[in-house]
């Protein structure tokens, strides 16, 4: 048996800590001893329990403002590694919180606080939802009360969609492994133009797969815009977060992701209507420029005031018969919309206005005391919408 | 099924072009009732199209239970890595 030198078996022990998926990504709960704090900001102290000690580290650039003391008692992620120089094994933490919070809530924020440096919550990256969309994704429980309720309000809001429902386990931890399995599938589906990922309400432990990383970056990565209904309003999971749109519910997320037939109507009725009074201005413009030559034709030559008479009667019947055409047209429309009397606001858009609205609960803003840096609202323009952040 | 040049996406964006066109003005007379002709005749179908519509849904068929299988075997080496007593 040849001799290693000793670079080359601590070399290869550090190899295979590194490489092994559980010691990179690991949460310790332990007691603080020995802490100190070098001139560069690299804390250094134990982790320890009554059987065993574990050498740790953060470095200046993991949580920079955090300062630790002897005797806290600490959640801590972090990756094992060994020290080369002193053969130490050392314990890279890049996370830490108090015990207290408990390790769903420390690997709620450490999962947080990754992914939003990472940038996929940015609102930058979210994208605006299909204004009438025929093919609706759905990933939830086949047999939870949430598909119920997104049903319903799909049936009365916009029943012109067909919806896949992409069935998954939403309940605890095996929910994430369903949840990107249902999600991949559905990213595979033709003509999909949005998706919703929904639950009913639930405790912490209940809505834990929507805290996981992997269902995040499925949802990051779904080839169309996709939009939560986690829980109830209080709650904020990590697929909230990474959504291109957050509904605080499973049926506000099928409001959100479709227009309401009922104003789809309404609008129709008001084009209709300013298309029956556009062309009734052009008619009436036309007669009037034929009435002026008509006039000058009779001043100018007597002889041909018959001729005048004629053009003039046939033009007046002409506009009556449009008259009388565009008012039954209008009768139409106007009984589906008797109490719309304003313009049809996409006209107005089309000017260079929008429509600003809070992306949470699409209020309308309509003074600047109704927002805040760091707000984000929604900026719908002519041929679709955006969503931007107050600074 | 609409065809796909036929959605009411698409129908309602011609619609919203041709009442914009009509709005903006200073057509000649012929063009302008021909524009309201046809958008009137728009209006008529998305309205139709509107009142016929049931909503459908489709499940797809997944392997929750194949999914299932990999977190099992996942999480039982975790717990063999990390089996104390």
């Amino acid at each position: 048996m040849q001799a290693l030198s000793v670079t080359a078996i601590v070399s290869f022990l550090r190899e295979v800590l590194e490489s092994n998926e559980i010691f990179s990504d690991l949460w310790v709960a332990g007691e603080v001893s020995n802490y100190s704090r070098s001139a560069a900001g690299h804390r250094y102290y134990s982790l320890k329990d009554p059987g065993a000690v574990l050498r740790s580290v953060m470095f200046n650039s993991a949580m920079p403002g955090m300062q630790l003391k002897d005797g806290d008692r600490v959640l801590a992620h972090g990756k094992i590694t060994i020290y080369p120089q002193r053969g130490d094994l050392q314990f890279v933490v890049d996370f830490v919180r108090p015990e207290g919070v408990g390790i769903l809530a420390a690997r709620y924020e450490e999962l947080k606080q990754r992914l939003g440096e990472e940038g996929l919550f940015d609102p930058g990256r979210k994208r605006p939802l299909p204004r009438f969309p025929r093919r609706i994704g759905l990933v939830t429980s086949p047999t939870g009360a949430a598909l119920q309720d997104i049903k319903n309000v799909l049936t009365r809001r916009w029943p012109m969609a067909e919806l896949v429902l992409a069935p998954a386990v939403v309940q605890g931890e095996q929910a994430a492994p369903t949840l990107v399995g249902a999600l991949r599938q559905l990213s595979r589906e033709p003509g999909l133009d949005v998706a919703i990922v929904a639950r009913g309400g639930g405790s912490i432990e209940d809505l834990w797969g929507f805290n996981d990383e992997r269902v995040a970056r499925a949802i990051f990565g779904f080839p169309v815009p996709v939009v939560s209904g986690v829980g109830h309003e209080t709650d904020e999971t990590i697929a909230d977060l990474v959504a291109d749109l957050r509904a605080p519910t499973p049926s506000a997320a099928a409001e959100r992701a479709t227009p309401d037939l009922l104003q789809v109507q309404r609008a129709l009725a008001v084009l209709g209507r300013a298309m029956a009074s556009a062309s009734r201005e052009t008619v009436g413009a036309r007669f009037g420029l034929l009435e002026g030559s008509v006039a000058r034709l009779r001043r100018g030559a007597p002889s041909t005031s018959e001729l005048a008479r004629d053009v003039r009667g046939l033009l007046r019947e002409m506009q009556a018969g449009l008259e009388r055409r565009s008012a039954t047209d209008r009768a139409r429309f106007e009984g589906v919309s008797a109490r719309l009397t304003g313009l049809d606001p996409h006209a107005t858009l089309g000017r260079g206005f929008a429509i600003v609205q809070r992306a949470d609960s699409k209020k309308v803003i309509n003074s600047v005391r109704k927002v805040k840096p760091g707000d984000r609202l929604n900026v719908s323009v002519a041929d679709g919408a955006f969503w931007t952040e107050v600074s | 099924m609409a065809k796909a040049d036929e959605t009411f996406e698409v129908l309602y964006g011609q619609l919203e072009e041709k009442a914009r066109k009509l709005e903006q003005g200073n057509l000649p007379l012929e063009e302008s009732l021909k524009l309201y002709e046809e958008g009137a005749a728009l209006v008529d179908r998305l309205r139709t199209i509107l009142e016929g519509a049931e909503l459908r849904v489709k499940t797809l068929q997944t392997h929750l239970e194949q999914d299932l299988q990999e977190l099992r075997e996942v999480e039982s080496e975790y717990d063999e890595a990390f089996e104390e007593d």
